[in-house]
């Protein structure tokens, strides 16, 4: 909203400089977004008086215009339709900079003295566009008549105007006078607000009926007649252009100009477009209306309608219709000045798609009072400024008057609020410059809400009154006083900080990705290890959450899964990184129904491709793989102390994935580990190898710990046996390792796969696997010969159980 | 005693050998002459069965100190030419780049969460995380902003379905909370993901995350919240700052404050502040009547403050960074900046 400072200092008087106003209101909720100068760049700009008009002599379309600015006469060549003689005009002078009118993006030019059509122009009548002033570039800017005449442009119609960004609660100050009035109270600045003509005492000279399901508590019309349209007076123009608003007529504007003063929406109907008597109703059903705007509109049901005996007439609150507009042969209007439902405006206006400055103000809450004192203020101008006659008195429906009730609030509620002694007598002086009837008992403050302050209703709402006008900025800075709650430790997050803090250190970055995400991304994964009992990497569209108002179609479905976003942010570093490490551990979500909360499991999530450690000539380059993948889940899931799980090769696992693992947690399959294979790759148009992992967070949690403990060990030393074992390619190594811990005996303590060969001189179709065992006792130094002893029985059972050959000892 | 002779004398002459050994190679080949499984010295201790019973036993003894010797003297050779091979080593180009290790690391934004978190945490605040997917009621109604209420604008809602819709802040968890702590007195940390229905700019995402305080009891006022504050915004960004309330608008709150932070260009102004020298950080105020009644709490009992602050707007000047939309791109060249 945009209030220029000249009109405000007619209804308040202060002596603060504006920029410290403007930071008083900021603070006391009111903010001033921006201080807006005009017409400092007016040099070179007076106000002159054109005293003759005639033809110019070569062209039909041009006229010479002599102007006097005071310090004498010029001669303009002008093709302005509007100009005429006794007009008090904007003459630039030679060497003026004006905005181009017919630039596109804004251009300042300096202007020159020519010739035009052969005749020499000595300056120029300036209209709104060259002045910066508005849009208008049909014709010249016609100022108020009693502007002096060769006073610079810029002491007339120089302004500064504070630009307000309101929130809602302000609706009762977003117009001139409410601001008026906060500056008051702020700056203790004295209030005089607009006289104001009582309204014909007489029969109404319109009859008015109001449905009784039409959702308002105040309908007035006022008849007028004599009216003729023109040009309304300048100051009426010049404010409504300071504040953003076009010009149209007398009429339309001057309704604007009240509603700008007041913030009360008005509208004028003319009156001859009008049958009998005006119906205030619920639209009915699939009903139809042509609004100002040209568009045929078809009223949602509830919507309130202005209508005669015949036709619907207008939108009540939002817009009125076209065929009942002002204009030029209007002779006669009907004024409406009403309190429409707010909801009631708020739901028709966003169904319709349809708001205006009425609406706005209307869907925030207007005071009821306040239609008959807006309804006088326009009379009384449409009375002086056009020469109107009122008909009659106003109809005025009106069933529930009276004021709010009266609050009540003890000082010590405000301290309770805001940790701040304000005594009861200065709180009181703070509501009675708001606009409430205060009276003070001991401690307690009574206060009457004026009719405009109906949001006002209980202690609170006067605490924060008191406390924006006292000043924020009073407040002290003080820390809680009272009792402090339990203090409990939050497991789950402690789990998860330090899973986040342990993968990080293993070499993964975090992403955080989007919840919302697209089918495209999503598709990547269908079908992806959908047959194999555990988490879904994928679900149908049908059993999608998806957003009924989507920004796009990127952002339009709930993910099920982690991976298919991060497979995307992986093809997106690959562009320009080469080792794309990459974790997120946060929510997936699952439809458990229509209007039901779905489900928001947490999911950790792992990609991995490139080299397994960052280049450098002295580093091997090795690519990473699912064994990685592996390495690093069992080594988050030691660190979170879980025990309790198995991680196992998957038969079949599908096209979309190969070497993939099943982690089961607890007896239940919670996750997978694999590499991606053709289809989800060729989705994301990725060609590198790529270990991906997905594990249900629930699963880890509920078996997981932050005590870990203390294990003894022993004292004495381990003897170490090697085992070099061949067995055919298609043995895994798990089998081996499962059969060395069955057959070691209870002295067997470590045992590390350190070696794989294949190739020669070993038999095609075989490896060697060689391990490392360590045998160690509690309580003594093990003989060499009890550790080959048992070594001997790991072999025995080797060689019987998988037809292994032990190297060494089998091959001579 | 011709199999102690002999012993005796593999162990010297393999001693001896062992003198000569000056490589990795040399010594397996020691190695495997002398202690492999069908080395010299196993070939020798085998023939132990030959002998009497009554001089097996010493034999025995003898042959198996002469292995634990050669094997000592068979680890002390390996070391000390693992040393010297380690010395020679020791003569490294140091100019060449330093080997770099592998690293991740934690999104800036968690880390900014986690930081905010610990802050808090000293005053006492627990984490109480709750649902992203909303019903309208928590989201709005039940925080005072009944339905066709013109502060709805205040949020643009993405929806579900007619009741379901993403959280547009964190502000719903401030009921959920309530309703689990109520009667008693509560400091909690909601974080979390928040979404709007907003074109994305440089200064605009339509989902970010947001840091909710709620404490509720007795002695809980504005003032609190200001101390509170002051003390967070001192320790995230620097003792020199200062904060101010400026009066705003939530239909949750009453009073409700905007939190200014005082610019990083310490009030000389900048582009950022547009020279007024404060930065608007955090909304909050005094949790309303209604608001603290939905909670299970009596109002004329207890007050309570709440604050909200979106973490991403407020970490991006400390770090110079000026798009919000570099943050959940995802892009390595950006997070790998602040791991
Ligand atoms: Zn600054």
């Amino acid at each position: 909203m945009r209030v220029p400072v000249s009109w405000l200092r007619e209804y308040v008087e202060f002596e603060q400089p504006i920029e410290e106003v403007a930071h008083l209101l900021t603070i006391a909720g009111l903010e001033v977004k921006a201080i807006e100068r005009t017409g400092g760049d007016w040099d070179r700009v007076f106000v002159g008086r054109v005293e003759r008009v005639e033809p110019h002599p070569n062209a039909d379309r041009l006229v010479l215009a002599t102007v006097d600015y005071g310090r004498g006469e010029l001669t303009v060549v002008t093709g302005a339709p509007n100009i005429a003689e006794g007009q008090k005009v904007a003459l630039a002078l030679e060497g003026a900079v004006l905005d181009d009118p017919y630039s596109e993006t804004p251009r300042r030019r300096r202007l020159k003295a020519g010739k035009i059509r052969g005749v020499r122009s000595e300056g120029m009548v300036c209209s709104e566009r060259e002045l910066g002033l508005g849009g208008d570039h049909e014709g010249i800017l016609v100022l108020d008549p009693r502007t002096p005449v060769g006073a610079p442009l810029a002491e007339v119609l120089g302004d500064v105007v504070l630009e307000f960004d309101l929130t809602p609660n302000f609706a009762y100050a977003s117009s001139i006078v409410g601001i008026a009035r906060e500056v008051a109270a702020i700056t203790g600045g004295r209030l005089r607000l607009p006289e104001v003509p009582p309204l014909p005492m007489a029969d109404p000279g319109v009859q008015v009926r109001v449905a009784p399901d039409a959702a308002l508590s105040r309908y007035m019309l006022q008849r007028l007649d004599n009216i003729t349209v023109a040009p309304a007076p300048a100051y009426v123009q010049e404010r409504l252009r300071a504040c953003g608003l076009r010009t149209i007529n007398n009429v339309v504007d001057i309704t604007n100009y009240v509603m700008l003063e007041y913030g009360q929406p008005l509208h004028p109907f003319d009156a001859s477009r009008v049958e009998g008597d005006v119906v205030v109703r619920p639209a009915h059903p699939g009903e139809r209306l042509e609004t100002l705007d040209h568009q045929v509109r078809e009223m949602p049901p509830g919507t309130v309608m202005i209508a005669d005996e015949e036709k619907a007439i207008g939108i009540g609150g939002i817009m009125g219709g076209l065929d009942s507009e002002v204009s030029e042969s209007t002779t006669s209007v009907l004024l409406e000045s009403a309190t429409f439902d707010a909801p009631r405006i708020r739901r028709s206006s966003r169904e319709m798609g349809l708001r205006t400055d009425a609406s706005a103000r209307f869907e925030r809450g207007t005071d009821p009072d306040l239609a008959a004192v807006a309804l006088a203020r326009a009379v009384g101008l449409l009375v002086h400024e056009v020469g109107a006659r009122p008909v009659g008195g106003p109809s005025d429906w009106y069933p529930a008057p009276g004021l709010p009730e009266p609050v009540r609030l003890d000082a010590s509620e405000i301290e309770r609020q805001l940790g701040v002694k304000i005594p009861a007598g200065e709180a009181a002086k703070i509501l009675a410059s708001l606009g409430f009837g205060t009276s003070v008992e001991g401690s307690t403050i009574f206060a009457a809400p004026p009719s405009f302050r109906r949001d006002v209703t209980r202690p609170a709402d006067l605490v924060e009154e008191v406390g924006r006008i006292w000043g924020y900025d009073n407040i002290p800075a003080e820390l809680p006083k009272g009792e402090l709650p339990a203090q409990t430790a939050d497991e789950a997050a402690l789990l998860e900080r330090t899973a986040r803090e342990w993968l990080a250190g293993a070499g993964l970055q975090e992403v955080i990705n989007y919840d919302l995400t697209s089918l495209k991304v999503l598709d990547a994964f269908r079908g992806v290890l959908s047959s194999v009992e555990g988490p879904a990497l994928w679900r149908p569209e049908d059993e999608l959450l998806k957003v009924l108002n989507p920004l796009s179609t990127e952002h339009e479905y709930l993910r099920p899964a982690l991976l298919p976003e991060l497979l995307q942010n992986l093809a997106h570093n690959l562009r320009h990184d080469e080792r794309v490490w990459l974790f997120e551990l946060d929510r997936v979500f699952v439809s458990r129904g229509p209007r039901t909360l779905p489900d928001e499991p947490k999911r950790l999530g792992i990609v991995l491709t490139g080299p397994r450690r960052p280049r450098s000539p002295l580093v091997r380059e090795e690519g990473t793989g699912v064994l990685d993948l592996k390495g690093i889940v069992e080594g988050l899931l030691r660190e979170l102390n879980v025990s309790e799980y198995d991680l196992c090769p998957l038969e079949a696992p599908g096209d979309g994935a190969l070497n993939a693992l099943g982690l089961s947690i607890g007896g239940r399959c919670a996750g997978f580990l694999f590499e991606l294979g053709e289809r989800p790759l060729a989705a994301a148009d990725v060609s590198a190898r790529v270990a991906a992992a997905e594990i249900e967070w629930d699963a880890v949690l509920a078996h997981a710990s932050l005590v870990r403990r203390f294990r003894p060990f022993s004292r004495f030393p381990a003897v170490r046996q090697d085992i070099a074992v061949l067995v055919p390619d298609s043995t895994p190594a798990e089998s081996v390792r499962r059969v060395i811990e069955g057959s070691g005996g209870r002295y067997l303590r470590h045992l590390d796969l350190v070696e794989i060969y294949s190739g020669d001189p070993l038999p095609g179709g075989t490896k060697s696997l060689l391990y490392r065992l360590g045998f160690q006792a509690d309580d003594r130094t093990l003989t060499e010969d009890e550790a080959s002893r048992a070594r001997r029985g790991v072999e025995r059972a080797l060689r019987e159980q998988l037809g292994a050959r032990i190297r060494g000892a089998d091959d001579q | 005693m011709v199999l102690a002779e002999d012993l005796d004398e593999l162990r010297r002459s393999a001693l001896a050998a062992l003198e000569a050994v000056g490589s990795e190679r040399e010594l397996e080949e020691w190695r495997v002459r002398y202690l492999a499984r069908r080395g010299e010295l196993a070939r020798a201790m085998s023939r132990l069965g030959e002998l009497p019973a009554e001089e097996r036993r010493a034999a025995g003894q003898a042959a198996n100190r002469a292995k634990d010797e050669l094997q000592q003297a068979y680890e002390g050779a390996a070391e000390s030419l693992r040393r010297r091979a380690a010395g020679a080593d020791h003569q490294v180009d140091v100019t060449l780049p330093g080997v770099p290790p592998v690293t991740g690391g934690l999104h800036l934004t968690r880390q900014a969460l986690y930081e905010s978190v610990r802050i808090f945490a000293h005053m006492g605040f627990t984490v109480f995380e709750t649902n992203e997917v909303e019903t309208d009621e928590l989201n709005f109604g039940l925080l005072n902003i009944p339905p066709d209420h013109p502060a709805r604008d205040m949020w643009d809602t993405l929806y579900i379905d007619d009741e379901l819709l993403l959280r547009t802040h964190t502000s719903p968890g401030q009921i959920r909370a309530m309703r689990a702590y109520c009667p008693e007195p509560l400091r909690v940390i909601l974080p979390g993901k928040c979404h709007r229905y907003e074109a994305v700019s440089a200064r605009a995402e339509s989902m970010f995350y947001q840091i909710e305080g709620l404490a509720v009891g007795h002695g809980i006022t504005l003032a609190s919240l200001k101390g509170v504050f002051e003390a967070y915004a001192q320790q995230m960004f620097g003792p020199e700052r200062r904060i101010r309330f400026r009066g705003s608008y939530f239909p949750f709150t009453e009073p409700s404050v905007e939190i200014d932070i005082t610019c990083h260009c310490m009030g000389r102004g900048c582009a950022l502040c547009k020279g007024t020298g404060w930065l608007e950080i955090s909304g909050g105020g005094m949790v309303h009547p209604v608001v603290l009644e939905n909670g299970g709490y009596d109002p004329s009992d207890v007050t309570g403050f709440a604050f909200g602050m979106g973490i991403e707007r407020t970490i991006m000047p400390r770090h110079g960074i000026d798009d919000i939309r570099y943050f959940y791109g995802n892009d390595l060249r950006f997070l790998r900046q602040f791991a």
